[in-house]
């Protein structure tokens, strides 16, 4: 099993490396919500589906909607989904944020053993394969992101995770139960990505037909107040 | 009460349940959602239940569209 390297609580987020996907754009943009640095995003036919903040005191994952990006969603990301744990992360917060975020860091050179390809590739825990330097942050969205290097192919890993106990605490370690906080993950059984339809249809497919469950502002692309305790099948 | 929000990433839809939801069923609320988000993609789809401490992600439950 492969080391892993905790950095020190003094290390910051450093810009991440540019990934040259296939079919993917990356492009640059002025960040619209002056999160101190610039939008990294994935940019394909004049829609940019996804983007991230990177600068030198926030790097994190905005959806395009939470930037005030209009995005219809329509291109697939060739995205890899790590949806085991890894013993080889290794979590740190980041000083002085106020917001739970961490970075990982790992060793090059071990455990990266065979080459993946195509959109539903498998990366149990192959977390060792990230770039000397390469460092991955994540907010509270749960959403890890790793720069890994496959040979000469650079891909980018999500790993739908939570960070430990000191940055998201949880009320049991046994059973993953919060007290306060839940967490699941809805994506499409074969290509472990994210089922999209159409943002008009959010309410339709989100709320149940009660008259106490209410869509809210708030966070999130979606967001309603639950009153009923059962959901209509 | 509890509120409920939805981020679309990349890698699925975010569900994360706030509040009292020790009084909401929520595996049976994913179950339900997973059906219907499958219904309006079209595509089969499943939900995982992300734990915290372990950073680590339950086991999938699958639901065909």
């Amino acid at each position: 099993m492969a080391a892993v390297r905790e950095i020190g609580s003094s290390a910051r987020v450093s810009k991440p490396v540019v990934l040259a996907e296939e079919a993917v754009e990356r492009t640059r943009i002025p960040c619209p919500k002056d999160h101190d640095g610039e939008v990294l995003g994935d940019q394909h036919a004049g829609e940019l589906r996804s983007a991230r903040v990177v600068g030198n005191s926030e790097s994190c994952i905005r959806s395009p909607k939470a930037l005030g990006i209009p995005s219809t969603r329509t291109v697939r990301r060739s995205a890899l989904t790590v949806t085991r744990a890894s013993p080889m992360l290794a979590t740190q917060p980041i000083e002085g944020h106020s917001t739970p975020q961490a970075i990982v860091r790992a060793r090059s050179g071990s455990g990266c053993s065979r080459p993946l390809a195509g959109t539903s590739a498998y990366c149990p825990v192959r977390m060792g394969c990230v770039e000397p330097g390469g460092e991955s942050a994540f907010g509270s969205s749960g959403i890890v992101m790793l720069d890994c290097n496959f040979g000469a192919r650079h891909v980018s890993l999500r790993k739908a995770t939570r960070v430990r106990r000191e940055i998201r605490p949880a009320k049991s370690a046994h059973t993953g139960k919060s007290d306060r906080v839940r967490e699941y993950l809805i994506r499409t059984s074969e290509t472990h990505e994210w089922p999209g339809f159409h943002r008009d249809q959010q309410a339709q497919v989100f709320m149940p037909p009660e008259p106490d469950c209410t869509e809210i502002d708030g966070s999130g692309d979606f967001r309603m107040r639950l009153a009923c305790r059962r959901w209509p099948s | 009460m509890s509120e409920v929000a939805f981020v679309g990433e990349d890698v699925g839809w975010h569900v994360v349940f706030e509040g009292s939801i020790e009084d909401v069923d929520a595996d049976a609320l994913i179950a339900t959602l997973t059906a219907r988000v499958g219904m309006a993609s079209g595509e089969s789809c499943e939900s995982i239940q992300i734990i915290s401490a372990k950073v680590q992600v339950g086991a999938p439950t699958r639901s065909v569209a």
